[in-house]
């Protein structure tokens, strides 16, 4: 058997709510090999951060079956801001490495990440204090401090402008190809798709099915644009 | 300059429309009581001197310290019961269906009841008697506030911590505990004033010290004067609590979270 860090088998999930039901996923399958990172494109409420929650274990499927890999440290960018509002920038970092790296280790890493993503001078702020687009960096420099096996990464460039993007994309990379990380990347934006992902899932309007796979790795060579387009008329032909 | 004379003028605005009120009843009270014996109204002076008199007999402070002490225990008791069955409803919906129902005819149960039940259990002379009383009529508040402000926490939180695989010692002590510290103060505040008027209550009805008995003691000896003296050191101590130990409690708890 091939190994996986996450694999989703024929699930279907659906929320029932004084509405009604509603059908959020259907039939939907998916294998992540180590270090493999797997856009997933889709139109707005179709279901792509219920798919990660899926992952993370917060959601439990209707029917099929959602399985991480043995020891698979999980990292997640959610898609709004959950950073504890009583702690620093810093302190909300420290709390998910409590476990893992408790010490001067978890203290080095911390410090290096907080550089990396440019929170260096507000590592003493609180989250009231930070824009959105700065909660979104802490959101990802927490994400990155428990070094995952995978990482859930839901539209984490959203509240950035171009430059900021830009330079978080890089940075986003260069920790891939440092660390190794699988991951599941949740955008709107062909273009980040081709620039970040192995593999770009794009899925259905609700309930969320997958349209096509497409392999970006194979597509490297031709100019990614093409691929980005490609993506495109994909979407506009389903939403 | 002018900026500052004009704050601090309407600091001063406000100071004396606060004191409006007050004298505004010390001087109808010492109007009718001039038309009232000292027995159905006595005038500020005699209220006064009862309060001296009191001083002088030394029985003041230690009935003050009495009835406080009784209503710290019987409150503090009921905090924690409270907190605790509140913790236990949210746990499991089992222990909700049980406890919910109990609670509300507790709380339906007039006080009188209770200081009843307790002078029969306790006995007139016990300690345990008013702190039983206190403890019944404030825990259904403060299971309701708890519940309230454990239900009111950000689940989404609690899933990130989770998501981090975050020990669950870590989520109770940095999640929830200052989640809730700020309503908790809040909570606290609000009912020691209530848990402060039951001891008063139970004294006045079947106890042999403390504020509420001297009270119903001045009462059986048509000592009106001592009423009032007595119901001002009610309202003294009340606003030391409040503005000297619970409002700077409240005001950290916030400042602490914000
Ligand atoms: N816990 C829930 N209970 C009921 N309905 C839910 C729940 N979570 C999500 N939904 C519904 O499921 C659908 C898909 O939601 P989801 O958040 O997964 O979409 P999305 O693709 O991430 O959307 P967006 O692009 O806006 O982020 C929506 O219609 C939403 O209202
Ligand atoms: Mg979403």
């Amino acid at each position: 058997m091939k190994q996986t860090v996450l694999e989703f088998h024929g699930v279907y999930k659906e929320f029932t709510s004084a509405g009604g039901r509603l059908q959020v996923v259907e039939d939907f399958s998916l294998a992540l090999a180590p270090g493999e990172i797997a856009a997933l494109v889709g139109p707005s409420g179709c279901g792509k951060t219920t798919l990660l929650n899926l992952a993370a274990g917060i959601l439990r499927p209707t029917r099929g079956r959602v399985s991480v890999g043995a020891g698979v440290r999980l990292g997640y960018v959610f898609q709004e801001p959950r950073l504890l509002p009583w702690k620093t920038v810093e302190e909300n970092i420290r709390f998910v490495q409590e476990g893992l790296f408790p010490g001067s280790r978890g203290a080095a890493l911390r410090r290096q990440i907080l550089e990396q993503v440019g929170l260096t001078v507000f590592r003493g702020a609180y989250p009231r204090e930070l824009s959105g687009g700065m909660k979104q960096r802490v959101e990802l420099a927490r994400a990155l401090a428990v070094q995952p096996d995978l990482l859930l990464l839901d539209e984490p460039f959203k509240s950035l402008d171009g430059e900021a993007k830009g330079e978080l994309q890089q940075l986003l990379k260069a920790a891939h190809r440092q660390a190794g990380f699988a991951a599941l990347l949740v955008t709107h934006d062909p273009d980040e798709a081709v620039l970040l992902a192995d593999r770009a899932v794009v899925l259905s309007p609700r309930p969320a099915r997958t349209l096509q796979e497409l392999d970006l790795q194979a597509s490297r060579g031709r100019s990614g644009w093409e691929v980005a387009a490609a993506i495109r008329v994909l979407l506009d032909q389903a939403g | 300059m002018t900026a500052f004379i004009s704050k601090h003028r309407q600091e001063l605005r406000r100071i004396l429309a606060g004191l409006l009120g007050p004298a505004a009843v010390l001087a109808l009270w010492s109007g009718l009581a001039r038309y009232y014996h000292p027995m159905i109204l006595p005038s500020p002076g005699e209220t006064w001197r009862a309060l001296v008199t009191l001083w002088r007999e030394g029985s003041l402070l230690g009935n003050v310290a009495i009835t406080l002490r009784r209503t710290v225990w019987g409150y503090a008791l009921a905090l924690l019961a409270g907190f605790s069955l509140a913790a236990l409803t949210k746990g499991t919906a089992f222990w909700r269906a049980l406890l919910r129902p109990i609670l509300a005819i507790v709380q339906i149960i007039p006080p009188v009841v209770w200081t009843i039940l307790a002078v029969i259990w306790f006995g007139v002379a016990s300690q345990s008697a008013p702190i039983f009383l206190i403890f019944m009529v404030t825990l259904p508040l403060s299971f309701a506030n708890t519940a309230a402000s454990l239900d009111s926490i950000d689940g989404r939180l609690v899933e990130m911590a989770q998501v981090y695989r975050c020990s669950r010692r870590q989520i109770v002590t940095q999640l929830y505990l200052p989640a809730l510290l700020p309503q908790l103060a809040n909570t606290v505040s609000v009912g020691f004033s209530f848990a402060w008027k039951a001891a008063i209550f139970a004294e006045f009805m079947g106890s042999t010290s403390g504020v509420g008995f001297l009270l119903s003691t001045a009462n059986s000896n048509l000592e009106t004067e001592k009423v009032f003296a007595w119901v001002l050191v009610l309202i003294a101590v009340m606003l030391v609590c409040e503005y000297g130990l619970l409002l700077p409690l409240k005001h950290r708890a916030e400042r602490w979270w914000a």
